[in-house]
């Protein structure tokens, strides 16, 4: 065994290379910069939701001061969205496309005995309507608090991890799943053809009406680190790239693949969800797989070798679509381990197009843990080998730029598994760090996770509410 | 001379010049006009000054150029760089160079500190300059301290007696200054960009394990564990580290001792090294291994510590006796590598006085595999009873309670405790059958500058809503 840190990896911005995504966007402007860009946008809400959203979009588009703290590098302005901004790109809200949903509407969403799918469908319908006029880059939907004050609780996830204990085992029919708000509306609104972004009333001005037995009351960010949030994400779905990840020129060109499972919201089978980064462009795009088995003895599912081959055969030739050319490499992020027939399919389809460099990881979970006897945890970026082919990553840790820890007690590694790879497991492990920070959705770069299994556990969440079968949009942007 | 000139006579050329005599006002010096071009001491101890200077910022990748005519009072400037990428930093600091000789004391000077005065004139320019300036006090042939102008003269009665105090230890000027030197003058954008090698050492959370040389496997007389159970208690024992599986009884055991013949048939006894089970990857016989480790386990530990099979936590018990509910109790156990008491068990009072539960110091013990050893995982975490046993159901808010109250630091005293408790030697009437090593460490090259963090930082707290990233959907 031995450990060892892996420093910060920048990321490459308009004008240059940063650590920080906040600090590059506002020093270095995004990676795409074009001054007098707009982004159009209808609004959908309540009369006093749209309004509350109107005037916070008005001050925030003109900058929010950083929350007073002596963490100036955790904690930044927001320098405001306009063409004067970094962002060179200016906000305009188009009043033809927004909607106003009714009281009345909007109560009989609340009392109806699913109120996330009856919200659900009464923004997606209102929506469908507003497109008659014209097509913006995306809609933006202020969330009622009476709505979210019903619909939100803590609930049990529908994704099977590898020994998840707290998702419900295949085939109990007792597992009554709820709908999630948000992973339902943005399941309807595919067909739209629009992205979505969501937004809370804290956010923009209104508070929630808290249920009498809230336990755990909702933790937000910062408002100056939630305009970063929200302004990026519209950003990225109106088309742009912020930011990418630093390639040597001497990096083979490759294709980053996450690959997730979820079970239908129906609970009938389970099914596989894939997500794909094209990093050049930071592009993603989705693909569906089909069903999936299930071990009688563990809970975990694998894809078998057709499926599996036929899943990866389709994310490379969606690749190709985009590059028009296939590419070198093959960088395959799964959150359970590869069994045989899986190893069998991928490693076959990546034979039939010729591609020679592939690497199959899988990315648990561990009970070990590393740490220092001083007050602050270990540094993201620690790494810890502990077989020729395992590695113990810590994603979130002590960060230097931050000068803090921006986390609760310890933080907890992630498990790297080269399960087969070509490319040797410190490479990989620094590969995947430079991943934790392609999330257009959290501006704050220490995530978790990278960002190809991210990207490929949000598309199930939502792809779950949608029937086989049914046409799906390929864009990632209609899935953040 | 050309080269193709001879000479065809000796010539010796002078090159002094005749003496005259000087006419100074009113005094003739002739010994003075006829003194050479002479380096002063001074001046020769001024350029050694800055050579010091210069191999000094060199050393800590920064960049010195000095000042050509000097009668401003800047010598030169330093530029820093990053120490590991050699980025520039775009930070630049003005420089006033102070030789002093090695063989003189320095102004009140002590073994950690010395005192430093300053002209009313320069200290004047120096505070108006827009770049931070430093009086770097060069002592040949290795020593130097820096003095940062601004803050050092920040206290209105240092500015006013012109006279700042040096500490030798924190303002020595070396290498290992960058650190506190870009962190006094870079804004924090820039402080914090700077990687710097920090060497430091860190534990895993692993105690190797250390097995006993054979493992048994025998066809169980009886059909139920429980009935086994039932036999080894009758005889006297409650030990419990065995297991059952299909019919066959696995354990670290001798099977062909004690009451154990009487509960497996002694002729299917089998004798195994288990080295051989633990190298096993057989899924199935892993599974068997670990299942037998946790027994062990549970049994080697079973009188301190409880095992609650919902969550797969241990934890330390209450005391024995059931509790009412009323009592105001706590239990220290010593560690047994530093003496030091660990709490273990306590009373949980919400607030006013009024106690709603005990809490239990607990842990999640997983054997894992790692390369061809076998190791314990602690993870440590706390369970909340109502009497000693029964969860309590303020449990949850407990531990949430806990998680955001420790710290890192705090966590690892935890797992220090719980692993010099499994290491400690067994009391006489004990049987154990792990043993366990001490936790591997590793050095890095990175580390974590706590105090200053500490000292500049805020604790984050459970409202930054840091570790959940919400509001955009």
């Amino acid at each position: 065994m031995r450990a060892w840190v892996v420093d910060e990896p920048e990321l490459e911005f308009g004008l240059g290379r940063h650590l920080d995504i906040r600090h590059g966007i506002a020093e270095l402007r995004p990676l795409d910069f074009r001054q007098g860009r707009e982004v159009t946008v209808g609004i959908v809400g309540t009369a006093e939701s749209t309004a509350a959203l109107g005037s916070w979009l008005e001050s925030a588009t003109h900058g929010l001061p950083a929350k007073g703290s002596r963490l100036p590098n955790l904690f930044p302005d927001f320098p405001g969205f306009s063409t004067d901004s970094p962002f060179g790109t200016s906000l305009a809200v188009d009043p033809r496309r927004s909607v106003e949903l009714t009281a009345r509407q909007l109560d009989r969403a609340i009392e109806a005995a699913d109120p996330a799918r009856a919200g659900g469908d009464l923004f997606v319908d209102a929506i469908t309507q507003a497109l008659d006029k014209g097509r913006p880059d995306a809609f933006i939907c202020a969330l009622p608090p009476e709505l979210l004050a019903v619909t939100d609780e803590p609930d049990p996830t529908a994704l099977l991890e590898e020994g998840d204990p707290s998702g419900p085992a295949a085939g109990d029919p007792t597992a009554i799943e709820r709908t999630d708000l948000r992973d339902y509306m943005k399941a309807v609104a595919l067909a739209c053809g629009v992205p979505l972004q969501l937004i809370r009333p804290e956010t923009y001005g209104l508070g929630v009406r808290k249920r009498k037995k809230a336990e755990h009351p909702r933790r937000l960010q910062d408002p100056a680190t939630r305009a970063w949030n929200f302004f990026v994400a519209l950003y990225y779905k109106a088309g742009g790239t912020p930011w990418r990840m630093v390639r040597a020129e001497s990096d083979l060109a490759t294709c980053y693949v996450g690959v997730a499972f979820f079970r239908s919201a129906d609970a009938e089978t389970v099914q596989t969800a894939m997500a794909q980064v094209f990093n050049e462009r930071g592009q993603g795009v989705v693909v569906r797989g089909g069903p999936v088995r299930m071990e009688k003895d563990d809970r975990v599912p694998h894809l078998d070798a057709e499926g599996a081959g036929h899943l990866l055969a389709t994310a490379l030739s969606r690749y190709r679509d985009e590059h028009l050319t296939l590419p070198a490499r093959i960088v395959l992020h799964k959150s359970s381990f590869h069994d045989p027939a899986e190893l069998a399919g991928f490693q076959r389809a990546a034979d039939d197009a010729g591609i020679g460099v592939v690497d199959l990881l899988s990315v648990g979970s561990s009970p070990a843990r590393l740490f220092r006897t001083q007050p602050y945890p270990v540094l993201r970026g620690t790494t810890l080998q502990l077989t020729e082919d395992q590695a113990l990553m810590y994603t979130r840790g002590s960060v230097q730029f931050f000068e803090t820890y921006p986390g609760m007690y310890v933080p907890h590694p992630v498990l790297l598994r080269a399960d087969r790879a070509h490319t040797p497991l410190d490479a990989l492990a620094r590969e995947m760090l430079g991943l934790t920070k392609m999330n257009w959705n959290n501006t704050q770069f220490d995530g978790a996770k990278p960002i190809t299994l991210r990207a490929a556990q949000e598309v199930g969440r939502i792809l779950r509410y949608v029937p086989a079968g049914l046409p799906i949009q390929s864009n990632y942007a209609f899935y953040m | 001379m050309p080269a193709n000139l001879s000479l065809p006579t000796l010539t010796v050329v002078s090159l002094v010049s005749d003496p005259k005599p000087i006419r100074k006002r009113g005094r003739a010096s002739p010994v003075e006009s006829s003194r050479p071009k002479t380096l002063t001491r001074q001046a020769r101890s001024a350029q050694l000054g800055v050579n010091l200077i210069e191999r000094i910022a060199t050393e800590m990748r920064a960049k010195w150029t000095p000042m050509t005519s000097n009668d401003v009072g800047i010598d030169g400037y330093i530029e820093f760089f990053d120490p590991t990428s050699g980025h520039s930093l775009g930070l630049t600091v003005a420089v006033q160079a102070k030789a002093w000789d090695a063989q003189r004391r320095l102004p009140a000077e002590t073994s950690s500190s010395f005192a430093w005065t300053v002209r009313e004139r320069d200290l004047a320019y120096w505070l108006g300059n827009n770049l931070p300036v430093f009086i770097i006090v060069a002592r040949p042939p290795n020593e130097a301290y820096w003095i940062p102008v601004r803050q050092a003269f920040a206290d209105p009665a240092v500015r006013k007696a012109r006279r700042v105090a040096v500490d030798k230890v924190g303002q020595r000027f070396s290498a290992e200054a960058l650190p506190a030197i870009v962190g006094l003058v870079a804004p924090p954008a820039k402080r914090a960009l700077i990687t710097i090698a920090r060497p430091e050492q860190l534990v895993a959370n692993l105690l190797p394990v250390e097995l006993p040389a054979q493992v048994m496997v025998a066809d169980a007389l009886v059909p139920d564990a429980r009935d086994i159970s039932a036999d080894l208690r009758a005889a006297g024992s409650g030990d419990r580290s065995w297991i059952l599986h299909e019919r066959r009884v696995l354990t670290f055991h001798d099977l062909r001792a004690g009451t154990w013949p009487t509960i497996v048939d002694p002729g299917t006894v089998e004798e195994f090294d288990s080295a051989e089970w633990a190298a096993s990857t057989d899924p199935d016989r892993a599974r068997l291994f670990t299942w037998l480790l946790n027994s062990a386990l549970r049994q080697q530990i079973g009188r301190e510590v409880a095992f609650r099979k919902s969550g797969r936590v241990y934890y330390f018990r209450g005391g024995g006796r059931a509790l009412t509910g009323t009592e105001r109790l706590d239990w220290k156990i010593a560690d047994p590598a530093t003496g030091r008491k660990h709490t273990v068990f306590s009373s949980w009072w919400a607030k006013a006085g009024h106690r709603i539960a005990y809490k239990h110091l607990a842990a999640e013990l997983a054997f894992q595999r790692v390369d061809d050893t076998w190791h314990l995982a602690i993870n440590p975490t706390y369970v909340y009873t109502s009497n000693g046993w029964n969860p309590s159901c303020f449990e949850s808010a407990g531990v949430t309670g806990m998680k955001e109250l420790q710290r890192n630091d705090a966590v690892w005293r935890d797992v220090r405790f719980w692993a010099n408790f499994l290491r400690r030697q067994p009391d006489f009437d004990e049987v154990h059958f792990l043993g366990f090593g001490s936790p591997p460490t590793f050095d890095v090259d990175r580390g974590v500058d706590d105090e200053a963090w500490l000292s500049r930082g805020e604790a984050i707290g459970p409202d930054d809503g840091l570790w959940t990233q919400e509001g955009v959907a």
